[in-house]
């Protein structure tokens, strides 16, 4: 039998009030945990819910660890990396966030989650 | 010009006329609506305009910014402690941050007492700390200010 789902009533507007992201205000140097999605050679692609994921370098301690699926510590420097250029009409992106990689996750058992 | 291929300098007949004076369009390939052009112009020569688009230099944006009461609450909150001590986890939707929690115990006791904010604030980390949450003050400077960013 598969679970039911409960759908409950709160209005989006609601629901962003109370959201981690509006928690969170700006993001500057703020910590946030991430998931690596996709890793090239020794850039790490990692999505840690906000708009846009970050790519860091694989560091040079204990970077063999850290695979697709691995979960990390990030602190935010920007959730979005945009600027105008002399003489646009609007902002050019890059589609990504800038983040610092400070880690694998620990948990409270020592060990980091690999789901 | 001499004569030109892009079909947007002057009109076809004008292009064309002047492909055959310098004689880059042989006479033998003249085309055949040419002659009857130059005897029965049209009213409106056929020139491409641009339409004039309006650029704004300054774009004003009539989205609003989205401000909450308790962001006040979260601004002093992050101005004293930091950054918080527990990294958040922004896919999770039912997360509760460090920042949330002073954010609803502060709105808790708002509701019971009638102290002004400075007292509430310290009243909120007290309580906190009597849950468990140790808050780091963190070393700031006098004159630093805090710009909403969002």
């Amino acid at each position: 039998l598969l679970p039911v789902k409960v759908m409950t009533s709160e209005s989006f507007a609601a629901l962003l009030r109370r959201s981690p992201l509006i928690q969170m205000g700006p993001a500057r140097d703020k910590v946030v945990v991430g998931r690596i999605i996709h890793v090239v050679k020794d850039d790490l692609y990692i999505d840690f819910g906000g708009k846009f994921h970050c790519v860091c370098r694989r560091p040079a301690v204990g970077g063999e660890k850290l695979q697709r699926g691995s979960r990390v510590r990030l602190r935010v420097q920007d959730l979005e990396l945009s600027s105008r250029f002399l003489g646009g009409q609007t902002d050019t992106t890059l589609l990504e966030a800038q983040a610092v990689l400070l880690g694998p996750l620990e948990t409270r058992d020592g060990r980091d989650h690999q789901n | 010009m001499a004569g030109s291929r892009l079909e947007r300098v002057g009109t076809v007949f004008s292009r064309v006329r002047d492909l055959m004076c310098s004689g880059v369009m042989k006479p033998a390939d003249k085309p055949i609506w040419f002659d009857v052009y130059e005897a029965f112009p049209p009213k409106k020569e056929p020139l491409y305009v641009k339409t004039k688009t309006r650029t704004f230099v300054n774009k004003q944006s009539n989205v609003p910014a989205i401000f909450y009461a308790e962001d006040k609450v979260r601004a002093w909150f992050y101005e004293h402690y930091g950054t918080g001590s527990r990294s958040f986890d922004l896919s999770n939707s039912n997360f509760v941050s460090v920042c949330q929690r002073f954010v609803l115990k502060y709105s808790e006791l708002k509701s019971h007492s009638e102290l002004e904010d400075s007292a509430l604030y310290e009243m909120t980390a007290k309580a906190l700390l009597s849950e468990g949450i140790t808050l780091k003050q963190r070393a700031r400077h006098p004159v630093e200010s805090i710009e909403p960013v969002f």
